[in-house]
């Protein structure tokens, strides 16, 4: 059996471990008592030229300022079904990383190495030194790691579940993890009720992020469109007056009938001022008919063409000459208007 | 919102008091006639736009109409101020 104990400063934590699989990321706030275990199932038949990595990926969301993990014993049984005397297991290589997969440094060694470890039937590895009622190891590390090792047997073994838990010093604490021969090899598995319990907690993860983002997204539209709907309220949308008119006057055009010629007259009349079309210096003869028959069709006669293109530069210059007439006779009128009704004639002294 | 609220129950207003009323049109000659005359005015336009720049008709156009009426509009805002009694206006 293999088992791998986790200690630190305080007392025993006898709580569920939350178990998952290798190189799978969790999501983790650590409270004080509380603890996460990971487990790992190797993927293949550990013989002497395979090697099987334990990977563990932990919470990326630990943050307890100055905590020690104390990895301190590495226990490993050989598994009952190993009935070879020659078999051994070792752990040629444990080391820890940040979520960066960096090496941790600690005292001076990058990575933490263990010596090989060669058995025929247990061995044992003290990775870190006790003292008192913790066994410690020699660094002092940062949240988040990873803790990895390499396994290498000397014959084949049936595949394995490793149960681990991560200790962190005032908040996790020993878990004796136990080896559990699984059916399925190759595929990461955990216990049921852990499983379920990590399902459980990130669904609620996900579930509060979920009511959060609603919450600010609903604060964010209410604010958004409210003042859209305070303009709204008074302020009509576009082309409603334009709709509105037009209905209006083919109201009282299908109502009052010859009545309202005059007044259609005039607004066509207006329109067809501010639509005709002025882009072509020409001059436009309608249509001469005699019944039916068309005598002179409708035709522009172009004074640009009749004058090689000179008449463009000309009516530049006449439009300039005509502003500026235009203007002041305006101005001349807005006078004598603002005098007939101040002083109450058009006299201009 | 409350614009177009008001708006619309001036055109259901206006529909419902002109129900009864179904005047005839004039005859399709006049009609016709006055659609030709609108066309000429068209034209009009046209040669009036060779000399004096459009945008300039189409701005100075609505101003001169108003003021040439000028004395009525000023008649008709008095006219609407001395209805305000804490304005003081005889």
């Amino acid at each position: 059996m293999l088992s791998v104990l986790f200690l630190s400063t305080c007392e025993v934590n006898a709580a569920e471990p939350i178990s998952a699989s290798i190189s799978q990321r969790f999501n983790i706030n650590l409270s004080n008592g509380s603890y996460w275990g990971s487990s790992y199932q190797s993927t293949e038949s550990l013989n002497t030229s395979d090697f099987s990595t334990l990977n563990f990926v932990s919470s990326n969301d630990i943050s307890i300022d100055g905590s020690k993990f104390y990895f301190v014993y590495a226990d490993m049984n050989i598994h009952p079904e190993i009935t070879s005397g020659t078999t051994a297991l070792s752990i040629l290589d444990f080391s820890m990383y940040d979520k960066n997969f960096t090496p941790l440094r600690f005292s001076g060694t990058q990575p933490k190495t263990l010596p090989s470890v060669t058995t025929s039937n247990n061995c044992n590895f003290v990775l870190g030194v006790v003292k008192g009622s913790e066994i410690e190891m020699n660094g002092k590390f940062n949240y988040p790691f990873i803790i990895s090792g390499t396994c290498v047997t000397t014959s084949a073994v049936q595949n394995y579940r490793y149960n681990f838990d991560l200790v962190c010093n005032g908040t996790i604490y020993i878990r004796e993890a136990t080896e559990v021969e699984i059916a399925n090899a190759g595929t990461p598995t955990s216990d049921a009720g852990t499983q379920q319990k990590l399902d459980e907690i990130q669904e609620q993860n996900e579930e509060a992020q979920e009511t959060r983002s609603g919450i600010f997204e609903s604060i964010k539209e209410f604010f958004g469109s409210f003042f859209d709907n305070l303009i709204h309220i008074f302020v009509p949308e576009d082309g409603f007056f334009e709709e509105w008119f037009d209905k209006v006057l083919q109201l009282l055009e299908d109502k009052f009938g010859f009545l309202f010629t005059p007044l259609d007259f005039f607004i066509r009349l207006i329109q067809a001022i501010y639509t005709a079309d002025t882009s072509e210096s020409a001059i436009p003869f309608p249509e001469i008919k005699w019944e039916d028959t068309v005598i002179i069709s409708a035709q522009n006669i172009s004074l640009s063409d009749l004058w090689d293109g000179k008449f463009d530069e000309v009516r530049e210059k006449l439009y300039f000459v005509t502003d500026i007439i235009s203007i002041f006779a305006f101005f001349s009128l807005l006078r004598k208007k603002l005098s007939l009704i101040i002083r109450g004639n058009e006299d201009d002294n | 919102m409350i614009i177009e609220g008001i708006f619309n129950l001036i055109y259901n207003l206006l529909n419902y008091v002109l129900l009864p009323i179904d005047l005839p049109d004039f005859p399709e000659t006049f009609t016709s006639a006055l659609d030709d005359f609108i066309g000429y005015m068209e034209g009009a336009v046209g040669i009036v736009s060779l000399f004096i720049r459009p945008v300039t008709f189409r701005t100075l156009l609505p101003l001169c109409i108003a003021m040439a009426n000028l004395e009525k509009i000023y008649s008709f805002i008095m006219w609407v101020l001395r209805k305000l009694p804490f304005l003081g206006i005889e």
